[in-house]
C-alpha cells in the first residue's frame, strides 16, 4: 500500500511539473503573439500620430518663418524715410541696413515698371519674378520660388507697398529672397535621421528644395515617382490632395521597405510639407522595446519554468525520502510486531505445553488427548485407512491407598502406573484422562507390536497383584473399517477394559471400593 | 574641381579656335568646318558651367559701379544675370563691392537702348557702361560717342557692335551665324536633306537673331531638295511663336521642319506641333525649361545651348579690368567667346537636372 502511494505522489509531482511547464510555454507564446499584434497596431497608430505631429510642427515653423519675414518687411517699409529714397545709393544703403539687421539673404523693392532695387544692383524683374505681373491688390503675402542654375532655388516672399515713391515711380512690392538651403536649415527639415525625411513640394509634385527626400532624388517629381508604387485610386487621391491642398497620407513600397508619406499644406504658400517615414523606424523602435520586454518575459517564464522543475524535483526527492523513511519505519514496526507475535506465540507454546501435560504424572493431559482425538478424527475423515489402536486403562486400588495410606501414596501410585505405561509404550503418547484413567494411542511401531506389548503389560499387572505393585486394567481396540471417529474405537477399548477389571478382581486385585 | 576648371579652359581654347573658324564662316569661308567642330563639343561635358571662379586678377579698387543694358526683358538675360550675380558675390567675398544696373525695355527697342546709354553716361557715375547691342547700326555710333566722351564702354551677351566700334571689349556669343548653321545642318541631316522648312526668328534687327537666320538660310541653300517656305518673327514671345507655328502647319501640310533662332521660338513651336500631333522636326536655341522637357520627350530634335552663366560671369570679370584701365591683351581678349553646344534627346535629362534640378 505504501509503494502505491509513493508512486502516485511521484507521478503527481512529475505530471504537475509537465502540465505547469506546458502552461508556462503556452502563456509565453500567447503573450508573445499578442504582444506582436499589439505592437503592429501601436506602430501604425504611433506612426500616424508621429507623422501628423512632425508635419504639423514643421508646417507651423515654416508659416512662422514666413510671418516673421513679412513682419520684418512691413517694419522696413514703415521706417523707410525720404532720405533713404533720395538716390539709388541711399536706397541701396537702406536696403543693406535692413538686410543686415534681419539677417536676410536678399531684400528688394520693385517699382511699377518692375525695376528691382536691391542692395547691390538694379535690374529688371518682370521675367524673373512671376509675382510682379500679378494683381497688386493682393492682401496676403505672395510666396513663390525662382529657379537658379544647378537646381538651386530661392523662395520669394512678397508684400505689396503703397505710397512710397522712388525716382517718381511708385514702389509696389517689397520682397525677400531666401536661399532654399538656408531656408531648409532654418526650419530644420531634410533628413531628420536615416528613416525620417522632410520635404517641401509644389502642388505639382515638383520638389521645392534641392534636397533628396528619402528614396526620391532632389529633382524627382514626387507624384510621378510614386505613380508606379500606388494603385490608380490611391495615386489619384494623392494627386488630387496635392492639387487641392488637402492633407493626407499614403503607404507605399518604393524600394525594399514600406514607407509612409504624410503631406500637409503649408498655409498661404501653395506648398505641401511632406514627411516620409520608413515603416521600419517606429516598428524597429517599438519592436525593439517589445522584443526586449518579450525577451525579459521569456527569461522570466523560463526562470519560472526552471524554478518549477527544480521545485518539483526537490519536492519529488523530499517526498521520496519521506515515503522511504515512513516505509522503513513501517517495516520496522511490522518486524517488531512480528517479533512480539513470535515471542507471544513462544510463550503460548509454553502455556500450551503446560496445559497438555499432566503435572502429577508428567504424561499428556486430558486436554492434549482431546486435541489429539480432534486431529485423528480429521485424519480419519481424510484417509481411508491407517493403523490406529486405543488402549484404555484404569488404575485399580487408588481409593484404597488414598484412604489407607494417604494421598501422597496415592499420588506415587499414579506416577508408578504412568511410568509403567510409558516404559511399555515408548513410541506412543500416554494420556491421564481422569483421576485414575489413562489412554494410550498406538500408531506406527507400537501399533505393529500392540499385542506383544499388551501381553507383557497384562503379565506384569498380574504379577503385581501379589506384590502390591501397580495394577492397571486395560482394554485395547484397533480401528475398524466402519469406525468414523476415535470415540468409536475408544468405546470398544473401554468395554474391554471393564471386562479385564473384573478378571483382575477375581485374581485378587484391589478395586475402587 | 581642378579637373572641371581644366576642362573649362580646354573648352574655351577649343571655342576660341572654333570662333576663329566661325568668323571666317560668317564671311562665307569654311562654314562647314566650323559646324563640325561645334558639334563635336556637344559630346564634352555640360553645356553650362556653373562652377566658375574668379581668375587671379587683383582688382585695383574696393568698389565698382557698372551699368549694363540689354535688348529685352527675357529669361535668357535673367540667366546671364545669374552669372553676373555670382561674380559679384565672389568679389564681395574678396572685399570688393560691385554695384550695377542691369536694365532693358519690355520690348526690344534700339531707341530705348540709346536713351538708356546716354542717360547712364550723363547722369551715372559708372566705371563701365556695357551694352548688348539691340541694333548694330544704331547703337555702334552711340557707343563710339560715349567712348569719345571718356566713358569706358564694352559690349556683352548676345550681340557685339559693328566692326570698328571703339568699345573696349566684348564678352558673349561671337558665333551666332555658326549657331544657326549648325542647328540647320542637324535638321537637314535628320530630314535626309529634303523637305520644306519654316524659320522662326526673334526680333527683327537683333544681330544675334538675324545672324543665326542668315546661317540657317545659307545652310538650307546648300541642299537642292530643301526649301524655306516661310520666315516669321515672334518678337521674343512664346505666344507669338505658337500662333505662327499653327499658321505654318495650316498652310503647309508637308512641312518637314522648323528652325528656331531664339529662346521663345522652340517653346511656342513645340506647343503647336504637340497640339496638332504633327510630324515636324524642330531645332532651336537656348535652354528654356519647357524646351528642354520637349527635347527630353522627343518633340524637339536638338537645341543650341549658350553658356549664359559664363557670359554674365565673364562680363563682370572683364568689366572690372576695364574699369581698372586695363586693355585687351594678356588679361582678357578683345572678344571673350562663350561656347554654344548642341544637345539632343539623350542630353536633355542631364541638362534639366543641371539647370533646373529636375529629374524625371
Amino acid at each position: 500500500m505504501n509503494n502505491v502511494t509513493n508512486r502516485s505522489i511521484q507521478l503527481t509531482a512529475v505530471i504537475g511539473a509537465i502540465i505547469i511547464s506546458i502552461l508556462v510555454i503556452i502563456m509565453s507564446v500567447s503573450i508573445f503573439r499578442g504582444a506582436s499584434t499589439s505592437t503592429d497596431q501601436a506602430v501604425e497608430r504611433v506612426s500616424e500620430f508621429y507623422l501628423r505631429e512632425l508635419a504639423d510642427r514643421r508646417a507651423q515653423v515654416i508659416s512662422s518663418l514666413i510671418d516673421t519675414k513679412v513682419d520684418q518687411m512691413k517694419r522696413a517699409m514703415q521706417v523707410i524715410s525720404g532720405e533713404d529714397l533720395e538716390s539709388v545709393e541711399t536706397l541701396r544703403s537702406f536696403i543693406g541696413k535692413i538686410q543686415t539687421l534681419y539677417a536676410l539673404d536678399v531684400l528688394a523693392l520693385a517699382d511699377q515698371d518692375n525695376v528691382v532695387y536691391s542692395r547691390y544692383s538694379t535690374y529688371m524683374g518682370g521675367s524673373r519674378y512671376d509675382f510682379l505681373s500679378q494683381d497688386l491688390t493682393f492682401s496676403k503675402p505672395v510666396i513663390s520660388t525662382i529657379n537658379l542654375y544647378g537646381g538651386a532655388k530661392h523662395i520669394c516672399i512678397a508684400i505689396p507697398v503703397k505710397g512710397i515713391f522712388f525716382r517718381e515711380k511708385e514702389l509696389k512690392v517689397c520682397f525677400v529672397e531666401i536661399d532654399i538651403g538656408t531656408f531648409a536649415q532654418s526650419v530644420a527639415f531634410g533628413a531628420e535621421n536615416n528613416d525620417t525625411w522632410f520635404g517641401l513640394y509644389y502642388r505639382t509634385g515638383e520638389n521645392l528644395t534641392n534636397m533628396d527626400f528619402g528614396p526620391f532624388d532632389a529633382g524627382q517629381n514626387l507624384l510621378s515617382s510614386m505613380q508606379d508604387s500606388l494603385n490608380e485610386d490611391e495615386w489619384n487621391t494623392v494627386k488630387n490632395d496635392f492639387e487641392t491642398g488637402e492633407q493626407g497620407e499614403a503607404v507605399f513600397q518604393y524600394s525594399s521597405d514600406q514607407d509612409t508619406l504624410y503631406y500637409f499644406p503649408v498655409r498661404d504658400t501653395g506648398w505641401m510639407m511632406t514627411v516620409l517615414i520608413s515603416g521600419k523606424l517606429i516598428q524597429d523602435q517599438v519592436s525593439g522595446i517589445s522584443d526586449n520586454l518579450l525577451k525579459m518575459g521569456l527569461r522570466f517564464f523560463s526562470l519560472i519554468g526552471l524554478a518549477l522543475v527544480v521545485y518539483f524535483l526537490v519536492l519529488y526527492r523530499q517526498l521520496h525520502r519521506r515515503s522511504s523513511t515512513l516505509l522503513k519505519k513501517e517495516q520496522e514496526n511490522t518486524m517488531e510486531i512480528a517479533r512480539r507475535a513470535e515471542k507471544s506465540e513462544s510463550e503460548l507454546g509454553v502455556y500450551k505445553g503446560l496445559a497438555n501435560k499432566d503435572p502429577l504424572t508428567g504424561v499428556q493431559s486430558k486436554h492434549a488427548y482431546m486435541e489429539k482425538v480432534k486431529a485423528l478424527d480429521e485424519e480419519m475423515q481424510a484417509a481411508s485407512s491407517f493403523g490406529l489402536a486405543i488402549l484404555a486403562g484404569d488404575l485399580n486400588g487408588l481409593k484404597h491407598i488414598n484412604d489407607t495410606v494417604g494421598h501422597a501414596a496415592g499420588d506415587a501410585y499414579l506416577k508408578a502406573g504412568a511410568m509403567m505405561l510409558c516404559r511399555l509404550y515408548q513410541h506412543s503418547p500416554v494420556y491421564r484422562t481422569g483421576g485414575d484413567e489413562f489412554v494410550v494411542i498406538l500408531q506406527n511401531t507400537d501399533y505393529e507390536h500392540r499385542e506383544e506389548i499388551l501381553e507383557q503389560l497384562n503379565r506384569q499387572v498380574e504379577e503385581n497383584i501379589g506384590t502390591d505393585g501397580v495394577v492397571i486394567s486395560v482394554g485395547m481396540s484397533e480401528r475398524m473399517p466402519e469406525d468414523g471417529r476415535v470415540e468409536d474405537i475408544f468405546k470398544r477399548a473401554d468395554q474391554l477394559m471393564y471386562e479385564r477389571k473384573k478378571q483382575l478382581k477375581e485374581m485378587g486385585a484391589h478395586m475402587r471400593d | 574641381m581642378k579637373t572641371k576648371v581644366l576642362a573649362l579652359l580646354l573648352l574655351l581654347c577649343a571655342c576660341f579656335s572654333l570662333g576663329t573658324h566661325a568668323q571666317e564662316a560668317a564671311k562665307g569661308e569654311t562654314e562647314q568646318a566650323a559646324v563640325s567642330e561645334t558639334e563635336t563639343e556637344a559630346k564634352h561635358g555640360s553645356a553650362v558651367n556653373f562652377e566658375r571662379s574668379l581668375d587671379s586678377y587683383v582688382p585695383q579698387k574696393n568698389h565698382y559701379n557698372f551699368y549694363f543694358t540689354y535688348k529685352i526683358v527675357h529669361p535668357w538675360w535673367d540667366a546671364v544675370a545669374l552669372g553676373i550675380e555670382e561674380a559679384q558675390r565672389q568679389l564681395l567675398e574678396r572685399g570688393i563691392t560691385v554695384t550695377y544696373e542691369y536694365m532693358a525695355p519690355e520690348m526690344t527697342s534700339a531707341k530705348d537702348q540709346e536713351r538708356r546709354l546716354r542717360e547712364a553716361a550723363a547722369g551715372g557715375d559708372y566705371d563701365v557702361i556695357g551694352a548688348d547691342v539691340a541694333d548694330e547700326a544704331l547703337i555702334t555710333p552711340v557707343l563710339d560717342e560715349l567712348s569719345e566722351e571718356g566713358n569706358k564702354v564694352m559690349t556683352f551677351s548676345s550681340s557685339d557692335a559693328a566692326d570698328g566700334c571703339r568699345r573696349i571689349a566684348y564678352v558673349g556669343n561671337t558665333h551666332n551665324y555658326e549657331d544657326g548653321a549648325q542647328l540647320t545642318e542637324a535638321l537637314c541631316e535628320k530630314l535626309d536633306y529634303r523637305g520644306k522648312v519654316a524659320i522662326l526668328i526673334g526680333v527683327e534687327g537683333a544681330p544675334c537673331h538675324e545672324e543665326r537666320a542668315r546661317g540657317v538660310r545659307d545652310t538650307i541653300a546648300k541642299y537642292d531638295d530643301m526649301k524655306i517656305v516661310d520666315v516669321s518673327y515672334d518678337q521674343d514671345s512664346i505666344e507669338n511663336a505658337y500662333q505662327l507655328t499653327k499658321e505654318f502647319l495650316d498652310r503647309f501640310d508637308d512641312l518637314a521642319g522648323i528652325v528656331c533662332c531664339n529662346m521663345s521660338n522652340p517653346v511656342g513651336a513645340a506647343r503647336a506641333v504637340k497640339e496638332a500631333e504633327a510630324d515636324v522636326v524642330i531645332v532651336g536655341m537656348d535652354h528654356d525649361r519647357e524646351a528642354l522637357e520637349d527635347l527630353r520627350d522627343g518633340v524637339i530634335y536638338c537645341l543650341g545651348v549658350q553658356d549664359c552663366f559664363s557670359i554674365g560671369f565673364d562680363t563682370i570679370q572683364v568689366a572690372v579690368k576695364i574699369a581698372d584701365g586695363q586693355l585687351p591683351g594678356e588679361l582678357f581678349p578683345e572678344k571673350t567667346q562663350e561656347v554654344t553646344t548642341l544637345i539632343y534627346q539623350d542630353d536633355a535629362e542631364e541638362m534639366l537636372a543641371n539647370l533646373y534640378g529636375v529629374v524625371q
